[in-house]
């Protein structure tokens, strides 16, 4: 199992592709960059490039990521990556998503926002975002 | 590279706190304004009727290397269950402006309220709970953000502080851990 810290690809419907490291002077790139609308794939991988976690998307899904971090004073800090998308179907919020630990790789997945899960609080919406509402349907 | 985002304790006069990094070591709640690890100059003193106080605790996030996107979504908890003994408490509530703690040094700290922090009246956002009620299922919200290509201070302030009754026993308290939380695009 691969395990973090973990980084994203993102894959067009062109075949093109935006990496997380994408430059030579090693700029970091968000999330917030990805052209959401020709989103065809987004990868977790690896230092080594091998994926952990690969979400693909059908049109008219909207990805879903943030990269949420639990730090504890004078503790441990935990990362996990949300992934996933949701999708306006008839009226209703439907979503997928899933919870990758950057430490062990494990993967967490629920079919919608789910409370009393920590990792599953409400995702706010960032000004680039396409997401159109909160998870919480 | 993520985000490198510390919490620090802000202790001192409004003009220049002291900001000090409590991330990776625990931080006293004794009755001065000061951060330390084990300083045992200044304890609570046990009341013999009412309540005495720690000076109240004054946390926030700091980011030293910026974001690629935007950090938001802070959130604050507890484990939920009360591990500092008989007769001690905890109260949290947050703050959009920075106020120094007060109170008589080696006695007991000024209560936290919204009359007694910063302005006396905006600078608390609300009258301070249950420290414990704020757990991972339910947390603290806390306001605030940064984005790219800013660094330093964000967030509002997670203001606590300890409470002693006079059942509470000598000595060090043992110790709790609280968590913070928040989204990174």
């Amino acid at each position: 199992m691969a395990t973090g810290p973990f980084n994203w690809i993102a894959i067009y419907r062109d075949g093109s592709s935006l990496w997380q490291y994408q430059d030579q002077d090693g700029r970091e790139r968000s999330t917030e960059e990805i052209d959401r609308a020709q989103l065809a794939t987004l990868a977790l991988v690896d230092a080594d490039y091998v994926p952990c976690y690969i979400q693909h998307f059908q049109p008219g899904q909207r990805m879903i990521y943030r990269r949420r971090t639990a730090m504890t004073a004078g503790g441990a800090t935990t990362v996990k990556h949300l992934i996933g998308w949701q999708e306006t179907i008839a009226g209703r919020n439907v979503q997928h998503l899933a919870a990758v630990c950057d430490a062990s790789g494990r993967v967490e997945c629920v079919q919608r926002y789910d409370e009393r899960h920590p990792w599953f609080r409400p995702i706010e919406e960032v000004a680039a975002d396409a997401v159109e509402t909160k998870l919480n349907p | 590279m993520p985000a490198t985002v510390t919490i620090r304790r802000w202790t001192g006069a409004g003009g220049g706190p002291t900001k000090s990094d409590i991330t990776s070591i625990n931080s006293r709640a004794n009755a001065e304004d000061a951060h330390s690890t084990g300083g045992t100059s200044n304890p609570i003193r046990i009341p013999s009727a009412g309540t005495k106080y720690s000076y109240w605790v004054n946390t926030r996030l700091s980011c030293d290397v910026t974001p690629a996107g935007t950090i938001n979504n802070l959130r604050w908890y507890t484990d939920g269950a009360n591990g500092f003994g008989t007769g001690v408490t905890a109260k949290v509530a947050t703050a959009n402006t920075y106020g120094q703690a007060t109170g008589t040094p080696g006695d007991t700290g000024d209560q936290l309220t919204v009359a007694n922090y910063g302005d006396g009246v905006n600078d608390l956002n609300g009258a301070p709970s249950d420290a414990f009620a704020e757990v991972s299922g339910d947390p603290l919200a806390v306001d605030g953000s940064i984005s790219n290509p800013s660094t330093g201070d964000f967030g509002d302030f997670v203001v606590y502080q300890l409470e002693v009754g006079t059942t509470a026993g000598p000595g060090a308290t043992p110790t709790e851990t609280f968590t913070w939380l928040y989204d990174e695009t």
